[in-house]
């Protein structure tokens, strides 16, 4: 088989699924991994969309997989510096190591939105404002949802949009996971919580994927989630420490306000600094930091830069499935290049 | 029997319409105000402007809903709401699209102002 050196940056599910098919179809790959374990952002996710999976399922999966000798995994090292000389890559990592890679997959990922830098949703200021990821994470180590102080909160509100489709923070795309993440946290909650009312504020309720739609329904139907189109204007903190949400009920032309215990922001899907690295150093930023793939239909796992591949998010805002498929696309489409390159 | 139920009078009038018909309605004023503010474009009718109004917390205007009865051509009465409004600019600070929501009320009532005084010497003509 091929003795060319292949580099995939990141550990998460796309680059780890990457290394995973290369390896089944025989070539040698190092992943390099800036955290002490694998799997990305998925290790803080609780269950997954549309089905309600144990997102552990799928990291176990991914690992277990990853035990095969063609695979060296590089735990705790980052990329810092990636530069291309003629026909190879001279990556420098944060443990001083350099390496030379003929072929580098960039699966660099994304970071959520900082919902500080939506100052009206008081994120940070009030206490019981939080993150989807947050959520996430605590379902994950305490198995139900709690306000700050602990207690079961009565009412939630979960705001659609946070940094995403909004021009006030400079990004006018839409995130894709966080309408159907929404649904699906407002089930959890309502699934836990049987006495709680859960509302979801949304602009487009955008069932992106397979099945989503269903979830949506299923969120109506049994869980009695209640749903408001108008967007949250902003947030204030009542003497008793709730939550005061402004918005327009649009569909009743009326404004509306309301008291909760809990508001959830659905953070958008940014490019990580890694990924906004890449793209502007390669000068192959789609926009927004985001990578851009050489065609988006046709060549969509190369980028424009002969020897660089880019997986997942690291491209734009996708769903887990997405990625997954795309990784095991990326790893077919690297061994067509390897085979079919001139550059023996 | 059956004679008396069809000749019966059960209460109905024919009334006008509520259908906006969208192939007869006038949209020129929509289309300048297009033209010379073309933010006035890009709104989702989110409400987000709506929601923070101050006027619209006290009044029945509804800065969002105005903007959109212009687009469909719903002039009556548009000119006497926007009277409530303060011209604050807040509306246009949460806008997630950056719709220059004051420069279009501002074009929306010297617009407006025009074609109410047209209306008010049509009735007057219609009167004499
Ligand atoms: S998926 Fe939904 S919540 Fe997320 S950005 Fe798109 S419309 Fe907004
Ligand atoms: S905030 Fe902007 S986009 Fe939303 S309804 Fe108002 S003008 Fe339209
Ligand atoms: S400018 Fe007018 S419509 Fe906009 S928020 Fe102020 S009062 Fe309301």
């Amino acid at each position: 088989m091929s003795n060319k050196k292949i580099v995939v940056i990141g550990g998460g599910p796309g680059g780890l699924e990457t290394a995973n098919a290369l390896a089944r179809l025989g070539y040698s790959v190092e992943v390099l991994e800036k955290e002490e374990v694998l799997g990305g952002h998925i290790r803080h996710w609780y269950k997954l969309f549309p089905n309600l999976k144990d997102a552990d399922e799928v990291i176990d999966f991914l690992k277990e997989r990853a035990k095969n000798p063609n695979i060296t995994i590089s735990m705790g090292e980052a990329m810092s510096e990636m530069t291309k000389n003629g026909n190879t890559f001279e990556i420098k990592t944060s443990k001083g190591r350099d390496i030379t890679a003929d072929v580098v997959i960039a699966a660099t990922g994304f970071e959520a939105f900082k919902a500080e830098r939506k100052e009206e949703f008081g994120y940070s200021v009030y206490n019981n404002v939080f993150t989807s990821v947050e959520i996430e994470e605590m379902l994950r180590s305490k198995g139900t949802v709690t306000t700050r102080e602990g207690k079961v909160p009565q009412t939630v509100a979960i705001v659609h949009c946070v940094g995403s489709r909004d021009e006030k923070v400079g990004n006018f795309y839409c995130s894709r996971v966080c309408c159907i993440c929404g649904v699906k946290q407002a089930i959890e909650i309502r699934k836990l919580l049987p006495d709680s009312q859960v509302f979801n504020y949304y602009m487009d309720m955008r069932m992106t994927g397979q099945y989503f739609e269903e979830l949506y329904r299923e969120s109506q139907e049994k869980w009695g989630v209640h749903y408001i189109r108008g967007r949250v204007s902003e947030a204030s903190q009542t003497i008793d420490g709730m939550i005061q949400i402004k918005a327009e009920d649009t569909l009743l032309a009326k404004p509306v306000i309301k008291k909760v215990d809990m508001l959830i922001l659905m953070v958008a899907i940014e490019a990580s600094p890694s990924t906004a690295q890449i793209a502007k150093q390669f000068d192959i930023e789609y926009d927004y930091g985001f990578i851009r793939s050489r065609d988006r239909h046709n060549e969509d796992q190369y980028t424009p830069v002969d020897g660089m591949f880019a997986v997942g998010t690291a491209k734009g805002p996708q769903t887990l499935k997405e990625t997954l498929a795309d990784a095991r696309a990326t790893a077919e489409q690297v061994a067509e290049y390897l085979k079919t390159s001139s550059n023996e | 029997m059956i004679e008396n139920i069809m000749t019966k009078n059960w209460g109905y009038q024919i009334s006008q319409t509520r259908k906006i018909n969208l192939d007869e309605v006038d949209l020129t004023i929509a289309q300048k105000i297009l033209d010379m503010e073309p933010t006035f474009r890009l709104c989702i009718s989110c409400g987000g402007c709506t929601a923070t109004c101050t006027a619209g917390s006290f009044t029945d205007f509804n800065i969002r809903r105005v903007n959109l009865m212009i687009r469909r051509g719903q002039l009556d009465g548009l000119y006497e709401q926007l009277n409530h409004c303060m011209l604050c600019g807040k509306c246009h600070l949460v806008c997630p699209h950056g719709v220059n929501t004051r420069k279009v009320i501002l074009l929306m009532k010297q617009l407006l102002s025009e074609y109410e005084s047209h209306r008010q010497i049509n009735k007057e003509e219609k009167n004499v």
